[in-house]
């Protein structure tokens, strides 16, 4: 049993962690990337001006020179009364995008000499209701800043993005359900330590045998891929993806910001370190929901084809186990963050391949469309999992 | 003072007190919409330090990121911004004083009550207000209860589209 002050550091060095890597790493990575990926949509050669002694790293100091220009400029918001909204409007879509990360694991749990060590800053036991809850309050951020501006566009793009908001969490509730009832619970470490192990087509094949197929039951007894969530329930992970973009409230779901009809919608009263803020909000909930859906679809931290288990029992004989589990934690937590920037990627190929759809439409579709589908998604997991039970 | 008992009264001051003189004190609808959001934060915190953790992120979730959603939401079509209420009435103070004294009285008589008697519950048994607990519950003894409530919102549902059809 640890005393309370080794926990406590332990925590804050996990807090620490997290936060560093997601305020320096996957903040101005899907910055970039954003950029990055609109210019190959487009045919552009996208940033490659901003440089630091003459290196311009592909245009990745673009975030970083964009951030330093938004704060060098003057925060101009409105006089009335709804300037206090105005102020915390920022944070409030910041603040609970950025906290999802606590309760999201970055890796699994390995033990050094009989100390238990769990990669996640807050290990609750209702780590994806707590993600879920958090993104419901952030959709608080936008609905104020159309409330406290004084322009009649931001006040029409807070109805639009609320709107969308509400359809698309709807949905987005309902796509989680069936990973809840697959991997039955709600703790993210378990929901990620579940699918590292690899689905054969061996033990499936074997009655092909029999019937004299024995070339093609040698060769499918080599095929088997990793037990991810993305194959067992894909459904589920074309919908998460597409709530994250409302949630982000980037391109197809952007009606609510749209620049071209809107003069910027919700965001027309916003300027200088507000907007920045703003901008950054957007930023941390694409990456909060790629690092939620790559621990709900794609593994979370784990390798494929390769288990913790038979790493670590793999390499212990050559380097110990002390060794092998740290080489486990070190390949683990790479391995997160390679998946989330690969999620990150997929939102964004998404958002340049796809034109903003209109915000009546759009909810029209949510509710005709994609809640019946997710409830049939949820009925049909229901009843496949209660007759895998019986048989 | 234990932790809990401390946190214990911070958010209920925050919950009873400030989400209250928000209210009161502010001329703004959305101010008041914000002043529920900021109540039910700090309730759910009241929840977290009952072991009811399951109850404090379903708060949040339900009550926080949708249902005050939905109030904003009518707000902004209503078209209710800021200084929509009109000039200030002497009706108005005299009800917002009224208001005022009686949260306060309430308060004061709930914390008399209190003083001394926090930190007196026992432990808690294993699992309490998880999310198995929680089911358990709704699925064993509330069945009849949460069937009922589902049928409520189903028939206020029915209703809300009946009377927005009539609007047309």
């Amino acid at each position: 049993m640890l005393d309370t002050g080794a926990v406590l550091f332990g925590v804050a060095i996990k807090t620490l962690f997290v936060f560093t890597a997601a305020v320096g790493l996957l903040a101005p990575l899907v910055a970039w990337m954003e950029r990055k990926q609109g210019a190959l949509a487009q045919g552009r050669t996208g940033p490659a001006r901003a440089d630091l002694a003459g290196l311009t790293l592909a245009g990745a100091l673009h975030p970083v020179a964009g951030l330093a220009k938004l704060l060098a400029k003057e925060t101009i918001g409105p006089t009335s009364s709804g300037s206090a909204l105005h102020r915390v409007a920022p944070w409030l879509a910041l603040v609970p995008a950025l906290t999802a990360f606590a309760v999201i694991p970055y890796g699994g749990v390995y033990t050094f000499q009989g100390t238990r060590i769990a990669l996640v800053a807050a290990d609750v036991d209702w780590g994806l209701l707590t993600v879920v809850a958090l993104g419901g309050i952030a959709l608080f951020g936008p609905l104020l800043a159309g409330l406290a501006g004084e322009s009649p566009t931001a006040l029409l793009g807070a109805v639009r993005s609320a709107g969308l908001a509400l359809s698309t969490r709807v949905v987005m509730l309902l796509a989680l359900v069936p990973m809840l009832m697959i991997y039955g619970g709600v703790r993210l470490l378990e929901i990620g330590a579940a699918q590292d192990h690899t689905v054969w087509l061996g033990p499936w094949v074997e009655r092909l045998g029999a019937g004299g197929w024995t070339g093609a039951v040698d060769l499918l007894a080599w095929v088997g891929w990793p037990a991810w969530g993305v194959v067992l329930q894909p459904i589920s992970f074309a919908l998460f993806m597409g709530c994250a973009l409302a949630e982000a409230r980037v391109v197809p779901f952007d009606a609510g910001l749209a620049r071209n009809e809107l003069g910027g919608g919700i965001l027309a009263d916003y300027s200088g370190a507000r907007l920045a803020l703003f901008q950054l909000a957007g930023f941390f909930s694409l990456a909060a929901s790629a690092a939620l859906a790559t621990v709900l679809f794609f593994g979370g931290w784990t390798l494929p084809y390769l288990s913790q288990q038979r790493f670590v029992e793999g390499l212990a004989p050559w380097y110990g186990h002390e060794v092998a589990t740290a080489l486990c934690l070190a390949l683990h937590v790479g391995c997160f963050f390679a998946k989330v920037a690969f999620v990150v990627w997929l939102l964004l190929l998404l958002r340049w391949s796809l034109p903003r759809f209109r915000h009546d439409r759009a909810m029209a579709r949510c509710w005709k469309t994609l809640v019946p589908l997710a409830i049939a998604n949820v009925a049909i997991t229901a009843v496949v999992l209660l007759s895998l039970d019986a048989g | 003072m234990p932790l809990e008992v401390a946190l214990f009264y911070v958010f209920g001051a925050v919950a009873v007190l400030a989400a209250s003189a928000m209210v009161l004190l502010s001329r703004s609808a959305v101010a008041s919409a914000m002043s529920l959001l900021l109540c039910l934060v700090s309730l759910a915190g009241v929840s977290v330090l009952l072991s009811a953790h399951f109850l404090a992120v379903a708060q949040l979730m339900v009550h926080g990121g949708t249902i005050a959603v939905v109030l904003l939401f009518v707000l902004l079509l209503v078209g209710v911004r800021d200084g929509g209420l009109g000039p200030p009435r002497i009706r108005h103070r005299i009800a917002k004083a009224v208001g005022g004294v009686s949260v306060l009285a309430g308060t004061w008589l709930a914390v008399r009550e209190l003083v001394g008697h926090l930190g007196e519950m026992g432990p808690v048994p294993e699992g309490y207000g998880g999310i198995d607990a929680v089911g358990a519950a709704l699925y064993g003894p509330f069945l009849l209860p949460l069937q009922l409530v589902g049928l409520l919102l189903l028939a206020s549902a029915v209703g809300a589209v009946i009377l927005g059809r009539r609007a047309d």
